[in-house]
């Protein structure tokens, strides 16, 4: 038997997994996904009801929505989904499953950063589309509006010569944003005991704030950058910083990961 | 087998357990008994995986249980004093998690569920203390482990449910599984233990088969004191007494007596029964 990854007991852990994460999990996700359509509809009925006319915010309000929602989504479902592990009776149970640490990672891992993600992407799309079709106040549906907006991009970058962002680009960016932002309230799922999520954005902080005292005292040497404006090449100094930007992120992102991984497997009831 | 050797333990400057050695053999129900905080729950704990050992070592059939390997956990069932309320009705959550270990078996979960008369359509979080219990007993005993660590599994059972657990584990634990049992309720499972450990604050006071404890010690339930007895206590009708086998009868072993006839006379048990990780090494 291998005792660090094997497919077939990932397999069936993750199915398991899965189906523990459902059964506590799809009323939030749901929830969440439909809170959008929610306040859309609260506000158009409070329009009718006060103006007496069908009217809800616009395109520019739906976007903000869907993005906050997401991001709570992101935030919460970590601490909800695998909070038990830091408790002693749920947590011994389920670091006792005769299962690798790297495969309980990985599980956590699918189920946070990509399956809770896309399903609320699946739920609050095809909600939003639907509601376009029946409400022609609602303007464009967001699918059109972030394909729009990714099609501008590239029309501005053929147009103008400069190349900002590919649509791989821009998948890659986002991806590593949700993904990064995921693992952070994995870790702090996993670490703090009661208050998970405070707790989280407050080491976020104290984190930022010691990183910007520390900045100035982080000395590279003299002429590290010089590199970087010895390019006369406005474009090449906007690639290599965007390169410079996706390898930092995806390089936090993993070391976050790989904290979370050893956090599983050190865990201690 | 399990073997302890030289374990330590502490919780910051409040040591536990210092210098532990032991063998756990197959085929035995340990039942491994001490004052609250002598470090039974830490033990079992460190045994199962759940805590690192701080110095000496744990070897489980040449594995270290900290290091929480799928082959060794898939022979190994903690069974902790408060057990995880499971968002799942028990047949659920035994087709969930059951697959994981070995020997595990779903028909036996079926059949000591139905002997606890656990009601199957009930979700796990909504059951009473004492159901919920007995799920997870009977979980632990389905799953076919060769290594059973329970902590206080009689804990919240009702009467029945006792005698219920007394005959599962006797029927459905295999002949070469290694149970360990830590309790205070010695009365409950006084028929099945043997042999019998008594962890005393950073040390093992006795660690002895009930017929080694038979063959050397006598517990006389008479009527009248007897000034050479290691231990007495007047019961109704009579009292108990612990006393040096010197006859070379048999008598009844009664746990709770002996333990506290160890308790009142360490260095007697240390002299006569001894060192039972030197005897082993």
């Amino acid at each position: 038997m291998n005792d660090t990854f094997n497919f077939s007991r990932f397999g069936k852990y993750y199915v398991s997994d899965l189906k523990n994460m459902f059964n506590n999990n799809w009323l939030t996700v749901l929830l969440t996904s439909l809170s959008g359509l929610i306040a859309y509809m609260f506000f158009g009925i409070i329009h009718l009801l006060f103006d007496g006319s069908w009217d809800s915010y616009g395109l520019v309000g739906r976007c903000v929505t869907f993005l906050l929602l997401l991001y709570v989504l992101i935030i919460i479902i970590p601490s909800k989904a695998y909070g038990f592990f830091t408790e002693k009776r749920s947590g011994g149970f389920y670091t006792l499953i005769p299962v690798s640490p790297l495969e309980k990672f990985l599980a956590m891992l699918l189920n946070t950063t990509i399956l809770v993600p896309l399903a609320y992407l699946v739920i609050a799309f095809s909600v939003d589309g639907l509601l376009c079709l029946v409400d022609p106040h609602c303007g464009s549906s967001l699918v059109k509006t972030i394909s729009g907006a990714a099609q501008a991009i590239n029309e501005f970058s053929r147009e103008s010569g400069v190349r900002l962002f590919s649509n791989g680009e821009l998948f890659l960016g986002v991806a590593v944003n949700i993904i990064s932002c995921a693992i952070t309230f994995l870790l702090g799922a996993l670490y703090f005991k009661k208050n998970k999520i405070g707790k989280t954005i407050l080491a976020l902080i104290l984190f930022c704030m010691a990183m910007s005292l520390l900045t100035p005292f982080i000395n590279p040497g003299e002429g590290f950058f010089d590199w970087l404006s010895e390019m006369e090449d406005p474009q090449r100094v906007f690639d290599t910083m965007k390169a410079v930007w996706y390898v930092l992120g995806i390089l936090i992102t993993a070391g976050l990961g790989v904290w979370a991984y050893f956090r599983v497997k050190t865990v201690k009831h | 087998m399990i073997t302890i050797k030289d374990l330590s333990f502490s919780y910051g400057n409040n040591a536990v357990l210092k210098q532990i050695s032991m063998k756990l053999l197959p085929g035995n129900i340990y039942g491994l008994l001490g004052e609250n905080g002598v470090g039974k729950t830490t033990l079992l704990t460190l045994l199962c995986g759940l805590k690192k050992p701080q110095v000496g070592t744990i070897d489980i059939d040449g594995f270290k249980p900290y290091d929480r390997k799928p082959s060794l956990l898939s022979e190994i069932y903690y069974l902790s004093d408060e057990v995880a309320e499971i968002t799942m009705c028990p047949m659920e959550f035994a087709k969930n998690y059951g697959k994981f270990w070995s020997h595990f078996s779903l028909e036996t979960f079926g059949a000591l569920i139905e002997l606890f008369e656990v009601p199957k359509e009930n979700r796990m979080d909504k059951m009473s203390a004492g159901q919920l219990k007995k799920t997870h007993i009977s979980f632990a005993l389905a799953s076919g482990s060769r290594y059973i660590f329970m902590d206080e599994p009689t804990n919240g059972l009702d009467i029945p449910s006792k005698a219920q657990f007394r005959k599962a584990l006797m029927q459905y634990t295999s002949e070469d599984a290694t149970v360990v049992i830590s309790t205070h309720q010695v009365k409950d499972l006084e028929s099945v233990i043997d042999p019998v450990i008594i962890l005393d604050r950073q040390d093992v006071l006795l660690d002895a088969s009930i017929a080694e404890i038979s063959e050397k010690l006598f517990f006389d339930y008479g009527s009248e004191i007897n000034p050479n007895a290691l231990y007495s206590e007047f019961i109704p009708g009579g009292c108990i007494q612990v006393l040096p086998n010197t006859t070379g009868y048999e008598s009844k072993v009664n746990i709770e007596a002996l333990f506290n006839a160890v308790h009142k006379n360490k260095n007697w048990f240390k002299a006569v029964f001894g060192n039972k990780s030197s005897n082993n090494e």
